[in-house]
């Protein structure tokens, strides 16, 4: 239980210190914000924008834990200072806004029904809150363990921002991962993985405001609970990645961007905008298609407005566009300089280092036409196994509220919002087809099912009875399954049992990295099958990649050959990975054939340490072999 | 002279006033996006909507249970 709740004090010191860093931002960029919870967030995005940004600055001179743990304790009380001047008396954290009322009056006069509000807002707790408990159990999650928590894990220990050549990803741009390395600085894995589960909830909040001036307090409460309830956002909640992150500061970006040159306030809402998108291109690359998605629909609005109006979202946009490239360059740059191309591994087949191919028709099951955009809806919903994974789907409400939009009224804003979506959606159908990266669409689209839903009052009583019913029903469905996801983790947040045992039951490769660390120390670099190296102390390297890259494998004739090698490119240890029935699918065998090969001759260089078998809930076991190389 | 039996028959059309209004009123209603017009749902409409609303529930609940 103490484990937990430093883990949680962890995570509240960075949100006051976001907040006492980004609230200052937030006065210098100067835009009016009147409602104290909107103040809260955009001060927090901004903050951790900034801090992120200054962690990735700091990495080129040198990373020291204590030097982190004082700027973040300096800034907390700087943030403690904000958040009572927040929380005035007059407004409390959680006052009404202060709307111009005429453009709130008649979407208040349609409210949703008290409990409808209060259902969704249950459920959406509900959600978020047993997200939170499997949060706080160590993370196993593989994609994390590979290099969301791996590659911060490797720049604190090597003390700086280095360059790792047998990493695809040490070159992406990293600015969830700064977030993470703060949060293992600080305390450890569990801290990071609840920095991802605040962004989650920060999500949610961001598309509340993004719905405020387009449906009104309450049914923008609405929609931001729906996104709660979106499985893919929930599951996500649960484990150290980015793609909650990214689509937390683009729903920021798209809000900003949409105060400023839709509602017609402040331009200097074009600023705040900018360093969102900034922040959501330092994520992940997806940033760049939200980027030219919403500067598409952008001069689709510019084309239809006046003079005046064109003029100052001209200037607007280039002011965000310059603001972008300072916040997020600096990412682009490095990976320009290691490899020679700033947006690696795309594009590799014409500019910079050779690298992975990444347009596979795998990657591609609905096809690259339009027929693919049709049935794209359908296979997102039913079939999300073929668009990345059952955990990351979007559920069923969107397929079935948005057709209700073709007998609802014209609501001012749906177009927009619906352009916008449009297009990011024709981009991910030719780019990546994962239900993950269509996240950044999800508030628009949230936005919408909010409308449709307001319009379903509108129909005779008899199938509005069975609407609602139906709705009801897949919300509560999609609110049990979190729950039924945590009940793993009650033990291990509460306490009742420890962390290291909840990973030896969990987590397949954390006996083996236990042995490294305690029998073997950190002067060690081990090659690796298995991609998760998060528990290893030691230097990790991917053996497909080392292999993709050297051609180690190539040309070995005699079975000394492979320690030989091995060991003059620095290599102590081999850890070799095998899945029972696997076909090559999990483990790439090569390196498997050629250690067995040499470990069956009299003369091998290789000397196996240990054997351990872990099994999967499957019943299949998986086998874990560490040689060393003599 | 005859007097035209069709309004056709007499040429282009005279943009009277009320004319003119009304293309205004077509013209706001089709591209002014802070018009909202009401429309009248049918009740066939309706059970459309609430029919796809339950095929869409049933078919992800039998995907889920097919796939965990």
């Amino acid at each position: 239980m103490a484990e937990t709740l430093v883990s949680l004090a962890a995570l509240v010191a960075m949100g006051l210190a976001s907040l006492g860093i980004g609230r200052p931002l937030l006065r210098l960029l100067g835009p009016t914000v009147d409602d104290p919870l909107a103040d809260v967030t955009w001060s927090m995005a901004l903050g951790l924008v900034a801090a992120g940004s200054g962690l990735a600055l700091l990495g080129l001179i040198g990373y020291s834990v204590i030097v982190i743990s004082v700027l973040t304790a300096v800034a907390a009380f700087w943030g403690i200072g904000e958040a009572l001047h927040v929380a005035r008396p007059q407004h409390g954290l959680f006052g009404a806004p202060r709307i111009r009322p005429e453009a709130d009056a008649a979407l208040q006069a349609a409210a949703p029904p008290p409990w409808f509000v209060a259902a969704i807002k249950l459920l959406a707790a509900a959600a978020c809150g047993t997200a939170l408990i499997s949060a706080l159990a160590p993370p196993t999650a593989g994609d994390a363990l590979c290099y969301h928590l791996e590659l911060p894990k490797r720049f604190l220990l090597e003390g700086r921002l280095i360059f790792l050549p047998d990493s695809d990803n040490a070159t992406f741009p990293l600015l969830v991962e700064m977030w993470f390395l703060w949060a293992l600085a600080l305390d450890g894995g569990v801290a990071a993985q609840l920095v991802h589960w605040g962004l989650g909830v920060g999500f949610v909040v961001a598309t509340a405001l993004l719905a405020r001036p387009i449906l009104g307090t309450r049914w923008s409460t609405v929609a931001g609970c729906l996104v709660a309830l979106v499985p893919g956002v929930n599951n996500q909640m649960t484990a150290p990645l980015n793609d909650i992150g990214l689509a937390a500061l683009t729903t920021l970006c798209l809000a900003a961007w949409w105060r400023a040159a839709v509602v017609g306030e402040s331009p200097r809402w074009y600023l705040v905008a900018g360093v969102m998108l900034g922040g959501a291109m330092a994520t992940k690359y997806v940033g760049l298609v939200f980027a030219m998605a919403l500067g598409a629909t952008g001069l689709l609005r510019a084309w239809r407005a006046t003079p005046d109006q064109r003029r100052a979202m001209v200037v607007g946009a280039g002011a965000m566009a310059a603001l972008a490239i300072c916040v997020s360059g600096t990412w682009y740059a490095r990976a320009a300089w290691y490899r020679g191309n700033p947006v690696y591994p795309f594009l590799s087949e014409y500019v910079g280092e050779p690298g992975p191919p990444t347009q596979v028709d795998a990657k591609a099951p609905l096809g690259y036409g339009p027929a693919g955009m049709l049935v794209a809806p359908w296979a997102l919903t039913m079939s999300p196994e073929r668009l990345g994974g059952r955990g990351h789907q979007l559920g069923p409400l969107f397929l079935m509220a948005l057709p209700a939009l073709v007998f609802a009224r014209r609501l001012r804003g749906i177009a927009t919002l619906g352009t916008f979506a449009a297009l990011y959606a024709v981009a991910w159908l030719e780019l990546r087809q994962n239900s993950r990266f269509l996240l950044p669409i999800v508030p628009p689209l949230a936005i919408a099912v909010a409308w449709a839903w307001h319009e379903v009052r509108r129909l005779p009583p008899a199938p509005r009875g069975v609407i609602v019913l139906a709705t009801m029903a897949a919300m509560m469905v999609s609110a049990v399954v979190p729950v039924w996801r945590c009940r793993g983790a009650w033990g291990v947040a509460c306490g009742l049992e420890s962390r290291p045992e909840f990973l030896f039951r969990e987590e397949p490769t954390f006996a083996t990295s236990q042995l490294t660390r305690d029998v073997l120390g950190r002067d060690v670099h081990i090659l690796s099958q298995d991609h998760r190296g998060y528990y290893f102390n030691a230097r990790f390297t991917r053996e497909s990649i080392y292999r993709r890259r050297t051609a180690y494998d190539h040309g070995m004739h005699a079975p000394g050959d492979l320690s030989r090698r091995l060991r003059e490119a620095g290599f102590t240890h081999l850890l070799l990975a095998e899945l029972e029935g696997d076909n090559g699918t999990a483990y790439d065998p090569t390196l498997t054939r050629l250690a067995e090969a040499e470990l069956s001759s009299p003369d091998s260089g290789l000397l196996t340490l240990s054997d351990l078998h872990w099994a999967e809930r499957d019943g299949r076991q998986r086998r874990y072999r560490l040689l060393m190389v003599r | 002279m005859v007097a035209p039996r069709r309004q056709s028959d007499a040429g282009p059309t005279v943009a009277t006033p009320e004319l003119r209004r009304a293309r205004r009123m077509v013209a706001a209603a089709l591209f002014a996006p802070t018009v909202v017009r009401p429309v009248f749902v049918a009740r066939w409409k309706a059970w459309l909507v609430a029919t796809w609303t339950l095929v869409v529930l049933w078919c992800w609940l039998a995907a889920v249970m097919r796939g965990g």
